[in-house]
């Protein structure tokens, strides 16, 4: 009778949690490449980690790199995210309205629109530091850019070299970073159906009426998916700027995720560069919850 | 009525051209912006130093092959496009399986804790990857990866990334539920919907992934380990 009542035990186990199996890789990568090195990041931004001992690599628990980050360099810190958040708010911006309205115009029945695709997915496919670099090459000193200024009689711009130049030259080459978005906009403005805009024109509307209260309104869910990511992306912004610095421009470039890389990997400041991680982290759950909280506006549609 | 402008026939027909003018110059000049650099990354591999420094023209006037002589002559290639290669089979083969794996036990089973096990995996979206970056460094310090290809893949065969799970995940709930509860009558057990059932009717979004994880390439993150 016993063994009967332990069978049916486990096999209710079973049944209730046995299909975690299929995530069980997952569980497992989240606790191995995720969770450990969270906790032992936060272990680091509360002590003095010495990276170069063998043993006795933890000493000094205590608030100290906090109090360096908010009280000796709180210039420093500042000055990141001063730049980081003048990055983020412009890109943003621009990129948003740029690439929808890019989509908008792909949307209709223009002739081309698959070669205008494929064109315009192009730049996704280089990774960002060979796209950085690339452009660097051609806004160089004796760069494309600058031979044709000169053939035209102007004064060389110095796109990336100087300091006061980057963020403008930063700004124009952000098209590059539209096809991405553009490709998610045109697969949502498809799910739009089209008896709205055919009621929309027995009623009388023009393009920018059916745009606005339509368009706009129904692709709602991925305006707010985009925020989101755009600002997480955007806050993190590393690797497409990190290879563009040269003695002059540092101060320019020096975004939030720039300056952990060089506490990290170049000074050798690991709790440090934790402690750095970790107010980024708070600043983008903020900023994450915040958005979240004051989505009303979207709309669903038949996703639940 | 009031508010209806009423406008002449070649007003209206004015109008649209005008517009599509306008539409056209701007799709093609943001084309040619997006086209040139490849154009000229192209062509000026064929220039000799010189010539890049000083012409405005994108073609070459002679053609010539140094920069390629140097390049098989001077670096190794054949074991960079080797490398890549293989983290691009491994990564792309990991996210595929891993992935759909993962997204089929989280929407076409059921078992206790799966809303758990999904706001998890989003969760990991929301963490810059410097939080764990810098211990994941001196975690593969200790285990002896740097200098090798191992981090650039092991990771991805344990799930295969919150944003691939995702997305597969909601591409499979398109699937209808009467599939599998058809395959369920017939005695099918759950691997065998996965892999019969679902996986054949995954199979538009595959490319998309395929191209997406392949260019993926992890560069910083490889060079930090590499320099180490």
């Amino acid at each position: 009778m016993n063994g009967r009542l332990q069978q049916s035990r486990l096999r209710k186990l079973w049944k209730d949690y046995g299909n975690i199996v299929y995530c069980l890789p997952v569980i497992l990568g989240i606790i191995i490449f995720t969770l450990i090195p969270m906790v032992y990041s936060l272990i680091y931004a509360f002590c003095d980690y010495n990276f170069y001992y063998s043993e006795n690599q933890f000493t000094n628990f205590g608030l100290q790199q906090f109090q360096k980050i908010f009280g000796t360099d709180f210039q420093k810190t500042i000055h990141s995210f001063y730049i980081t958040f003048r990055y983020a708010i412009a890109t943003i911006a621009i990129g948003m309205v740029g690439s929808y309205a890019v989509a908008l115009f792909l949307n209709q029945k223009t002739k081309g629109v698959a070669g205008f695709r494929i064109v315009y997915y192009l730049p996704c496919l280089i990774p960002a530091v060979a796209g950085s670099l690339l452009w660097k090459n051609i806004t160089d000193s004796y760069g494309l850019f600058n031979n044709y200024l000169m053939a035209l009689g102007l004064e060389p711009y110095t796109f990336y070299t100087k300091g006061e130049t980057v963020f403008p030259t930063i700004l124009m080459l952000s098209i590059w970073g539209w096809p991405g978005s553009m490709i998610m906009w045109l697969a949502q403005m498809k799910n739009v159906p089209n008896e709205m805009y055919e009621s929309a024109e027995l009623d009388g509307a023009g393009y920018f009426t059916k745009t606005f209260k339509i368009t706009i309104p129904m692709t709602t869910s991925m305006i707010f998916y985009q925020l989101i990511m755009s600002v997480i992306n955007a806050l993190q912004v590393f690797a497409g700027y990190y290879p563009l610095m040269n003695g002059q421009n540092e101060s320019e470039l020096d975004f939030i995720v720039v300056r952990i890389y060089k506490a990290a990997f170049v000074n050798y400041q690991i709790s440090y560069a934790a402690a750095l991680s970790w107010v980024l982290f708070v600043v983008i759950g903020l900023l994450t919850v915040c958005i979240f909280k004051t989505s009303k506006w979207v709309y669903y549609g038949e996703e639940s | 009525m009031a508010n209806e402008r009423i406008l002449s026939h070649n007003q209206i027909i004015l109008r649209r051209r005008i517009f599509t003018g306008v539409k056209y110059f701007f799709l093609v000049a943001l084309g040619i912006f997006f086209v040139f650099p490849f154009l000229y990354l192209f062509t000026s591999s064929f220039m000799t130093d010189e010539q890049i420094l000083n012409t405005t023209s994108i073609i070459p006037k002679k053609i010539s092959f140094d920069s390629y002589k140097t390049l098989f002559e001077h670096t190794e290639l054949l074991l960079y496009v080797k490398n890549t290669l293989l983290v691009c089979v491994l990564n792309i083969s990991g996210v595929c399986l891993m992935s759909s794996l993962t997204a089929f036990g989280l929407c076409k089973v059921k078992f206790k804790g799966q809303d758990l096990v999904f706001t998890l995996i989003l969760a990991t979206l929301l963490l810059p990857g410097t939080v764990t970056g810098v211990p994941l460094f001196t975690i593969y310090a200790k285990l002896g990866w740097t200098g090798t290809l191992f981090p650039l893949w092991v990771p991805i065969w344990f799930g295969g990334g919150a944003t691939n799970i995702f997305l597969i995940r909601q591409f499979m709930r398109g699937i209808p539920k009467s599939y599998s509860e058809a395959a369920i009558i017939d005695g099918a057990s759950s691997i065998k919907i996965y892999w019969s059932i679902v996986m054949p009717l995954v199979k538009p979004i595959r490319p998309f992934f395929r191209e997406r994880v392949g260019l993926c390439q992890r560069l910083h993150f490889g060079n930090g380990i590499q320099d180490a």
